[in-house]
């Protein structure tokens, strides 16, 4: 059985979009599922990008820092409950790729998340770099600090009240 | 001791700690969400490799990706091995990255430097 024709045919049976160019998940995300996601989304910039450059694994561990982290505050933050409903997108533009994320977060720790990424998103390069060596040998928040090191990308975040919610956005821009 | 010998998986790479030759690998991808679940059993042979140690120790890192938590898992294995360095005991680390990629060998010269272990570095191709 051809599973890829029978899935267009069904899709446009359905009048559902067909998007090669972006992944998209909208739903509970916890480790099991950051595991899932992050395989698939290697065969996606493999697909899309020139698989084994420098590229295309920045993006790819940028992703994977986003997501784990996502997974990893759900499993903290919401203990006993269903991991919460978060969003991830992969997207491919006709000469950058995007990464949104956006994730629940629980009112006491908005102030102290605020004041955590204005002072990341703050640092110049030399002090982007010392802080980077520290956490590495001996401290918090390496995956930020590593996405931020990285040339040629945007790296944006906002945390905003929505539906009576506090919701923590990523946005990375990587040129191809 | 035994020999640890891991095999390759999506996100945790290769692992082969041969206690009689002393030549220890670890090579590949480690991205897993739990890097203190994959790397701990190993940093715990590698204390008690330590203590009676082949007469020459080689430590190859392999490294195509590296996630947060499995730089700092690294950090701490690489740090076990620091008794060895210190007793004049044969010890080198092979830190062997993808050419071009800055990022993971600023990592092996940030180690090096804090840890003070010597580091051979190679551009490799994956």
């Amino acid at each position: 059985m051809k599973v890829a024709p029978n899935i267009k045919k069904r899709k446009e049976l359905f009048q559902l979009p067909i998007k090669r160019e972006e992944l998209e998940y909208w739903g509970p995300v916890n480790q099991q599922f950051s595991n899932c996601f992050l395989t698939m989304t290697n065969d996606f910039i493999n697909r899309e990008v020139k698989p084994k450059t420098r590229k295309a694994k920045q993006i790819f561990i940028s992703l994977v820092e986003l997501v784990q982290n996502i997974a990893e505050y759900n499993q903290d933050a919401f203990k006993d409950e269903v991991a919460p409903d978060s969003y991830i997108s992969l997207k491919l533009n006709k000469d950058e790729i995007v990464i949104r994320t956006a994730n629940i977060l629980i009112e006491s720790d908005v102030l102290p998340l605020q004041a955590k990424f204005e002072n990341v998103f703050s640092l110049g390069n030399i002090d982007l770099d010392q802080a980077r060596d520290k956490a590495l040998i001996s401290g918090k928040s390496l995956g930020l600090y590593m996405i931020r090191k990285m040339n040629q990308s945007i790296f944006d975040w906002a945390i905003s009240k929505d539906g009576g919610r506090y919701w923590l956005t990523f946005e990375l821009r990587f040129k191809l | 001791m035994n020999s640890i010998e891991i095999e390759p998986f999506l996100q945790t790479p290769e692992v082969n700690f041969n206690p009689e030759t002393g030549q220890l690998l670890i090579s590949g991808k480690s991205y897993p969400a739990d890097a203190i679940e994959f790397y701990q059993p190993i940093i715990e042979w590698s204390k008690e490799y330590v203590k009676n140690p082949a007469p020459q120790t080689e430590l190859i890192c392999e490294i195509e990706y590296l996630n947060s938590s499995s730089q700092k898992q690294l950090v701490e294995l690489l740090l076990t091995f620091k008794p060895l360095y210190d007793r004049d005991k044969s010890f080198v680390v092979k830190w062997k990255y993808e050419e071009g990629d800055d990022d993971i060998l600023s990592v092996g010269e940030l180690v090096e430097h804090e840890l003070e272990i010597p580091f051979q570095y190679e551009e490799v191709t994956f």
